[in-house]
């Protein structure tokens, strides 16, 4: 279902996922303004206060959300809503004209700089990378550390922040199976994306690296937020040993 | 209740209605993999529904009790004793400071609940027949309802038939993330990848080799694989009590039917 057409260009589309989600969503891309609009969308609906709707999941060009189904029958009986689709154009048609009023929204970002070892024991994916992408070692670190990266989105596992775009020169698939155990900090790439594990997790991203840095932590949550511009230097393995330690 | 693990079990774990509100950075809900029973075991005792229950799965962990109270067992069926005779399911037992409970040997199901209580006041009479109705209603073999997902239609139309009249099964692999299965090959149309996208628990997706995996209590908050559709919620607890190599069939199911049996279901509990 379409649901309308806004400013720049882009329709907004909602499905249900399952009995107890909604999903909205956008053109199927990684790309800076559709993402710029799901995190308007989610601050938005969230700022609605509806006692409905228990989670929120902003992810690329998707804003998944989590409803109680008793709780969502009892709203829409008593705003005398016959459907679930009809309440939720409603809320879309309530954003769009929203966006007309507040012309600039926009996310509070960091800028965030984040030290990675290289080193081929940590980054264990390195070598096999350089021979699959013709190239070296020192180039992959290179152009890994060339960009910005924007994080679009939290998720997989806590405070897991999902960043793009990664240089076409050095993007390579997922590995087929995943490793059982990827070590907390270990910087990863797949597809365009590149992001770092919170914890030793099971994952099948490709490991270039290992970050000293905290990334989650139960007092103060997540390191990264959705629209936080991240960059990355290379620091030697002493280097690393000594910040691990701090 | 105050209670001594004094032998620890596989899996066991302290669980409620899980944490909603952190999906967005990625922290997982949890929660019980059997609402039904363990809202059942709390039911029982005249808990709050929502109370923490022990999540227990075979083997589990050895209690002693370190007061006096009450405990209620749902679920799978581990034929639990107490000081070495056994006790019922689904009913009030009395506790006695120093009793201890063990847990002998899995009969039927996955996973048993334990809700405690130390106050005798709130102790209801609950009819047979209700916890009969959803014992018969969790072990029963029966379908699991699906709602097809946004990559349904990706799937060939072989795939399709295959999915919805054969049989599959549960494997070893099998835990509070996620069921892997095991069934025919499945394949999409093309190859192409997927952006990924918010996931809930049900997710039915569609992993490389071709087999479903299912999405449970723990489930990841962002997945990019195939999204083949979404298990109803009141068939999660029928697919979290089935044991390895259960054979399992999947048929459609619509929004409205599975609104409609989830209160249907629910509606008993808060009377």
């Amino acid at each position: 279902m379409i649901l309308n057409e806004n400013d720049i260009n882009q329709q907004w589309h909602m499905h249900l996922l399952g009995d107890h989600a909604i999903v909205f969503s956008l053109k199927e891309k990684m790309d800076l303004k559709i993402n710029m609009e799901v995190h308007a969308l989610n601050q938005f609906i969230q700022s609605k206060n509806i006692n409905a709707f228990k989670d929120f999941i902003p992810a690329y060009y998707t804003l998944t959300i989590v409803y109680d189904i008793i709780e969502l029958q009892k709203l829409l009986h008593n705003k005398k809503i016959v459907s679930l689709n009809e309440f939720v154009q409603a809320l879309i048609k309530e954003f769009i004209q929203f966006k007309k009023e507040n012309t600039s929204f926009e996310l509070a970002t960091k800028n965030i700089k984040v030290p990675v070892c290289y080193d081929a024991n940590l980054g264990i994916d390195l070598e096999k990378i350089a021979k699959e992408k013709n190239t070296t070692i020192e180039d992959i670190i290179q152009i890994h550390c060339a960009r910005k990266y924007r994080v679009f989105c939290l998720g997989f596992m806590p405070g897991f922040a999902y960043m793009g775009e990664v240089d076409k020169k050095i993007q390579v698939g997922r590995h087929l199976k995943p490793r059982p155990l990827v070590h907390a900090g270990s910087v990863g790439i797949a597809g365009a994306q590149t992001g770092i594990y919170p914890k030793d997790a099971p994952g099948g991203w490709q490991i270039i690296g290992r970050t000293p840095m905290n990334i989650f932590d139960p007092i103060n949550l997540a390191l990264f937020a959705p629209g936080d511009m991240v960059s990355f230097y290379a620091i030697t393995l002493a280097e690393f040993n000594s910040m691990k330690k701090m | 209740m105050k209670m001594n693990i004094i032998k620890k079990g596989i899996a066991d774990s302290l669980q409620n209605v899980g944490h909603y509100g952190h999906q967005h950075i990625g922290v997982q809900v949890g929660g019980y993999m059997d609402f039904l029973s363990a809202q059942l075991a709390n039911k029982i005792l005249g808990n709050d529904l929502h109370q923490n229950v022990y999540e227990l799965h075979f083997p589990a962990s050895h209690f002693e009790f370190e007061e006096n109270g009450f405990i209620a067992i749902t679920g799978a069926n581990f034929i639990p004793v107490i000081n070495e005779k056994s006790i019922s399911m689904h009913k009030v037992v009395t506790i006695k400071k120093g009793d201890i409970l063990q847990f002998m040997q899995p009969i039927q199901g996955r996973i048993a609940y334990m809700a405690m209580s130390t106050n005798t006041e709130k102790i209801s009479v609950i009819e047979t027949s209700f916890v009969e109705d959803i014992n018969n209603y969790l072990f029963t073999p029966a379908p699991i309802r699906f709602i097809p997902g946004p990559a349904w239609n990706d799937l060939e139309p072989l795939s399709i038939q295959t999915l919805l009249h054969q049989t599959f099964q549960t494997t070893l692999q099998s835990n509070r993330m996620g069921f892997q299965l095991e069934g025919p090959t499945l394949s999409t149309i093309e190859k192409k990848s997927y952006l990924s996208s918010g996931v809930t628990r049900g997710t039915m997706q569609l992993l490389p080799n071709g087999q479903i995996i299912i999405l449970m209590a723990d489930h990841q908050t962002i997945g990019g694989y195939p999204n083949l559709g979404q298990i109803i919620l009141v068939d999660l607890p029928r697919l979290a009590q089935m044991v390895h190599q259960t054979p399992i069939h999947f048929r459609l199911c619509n929004v409205s039917t599975a609104h409609e049996q989830y209160q249907f279901i629910q509606t008993p509990f808060t009377n």
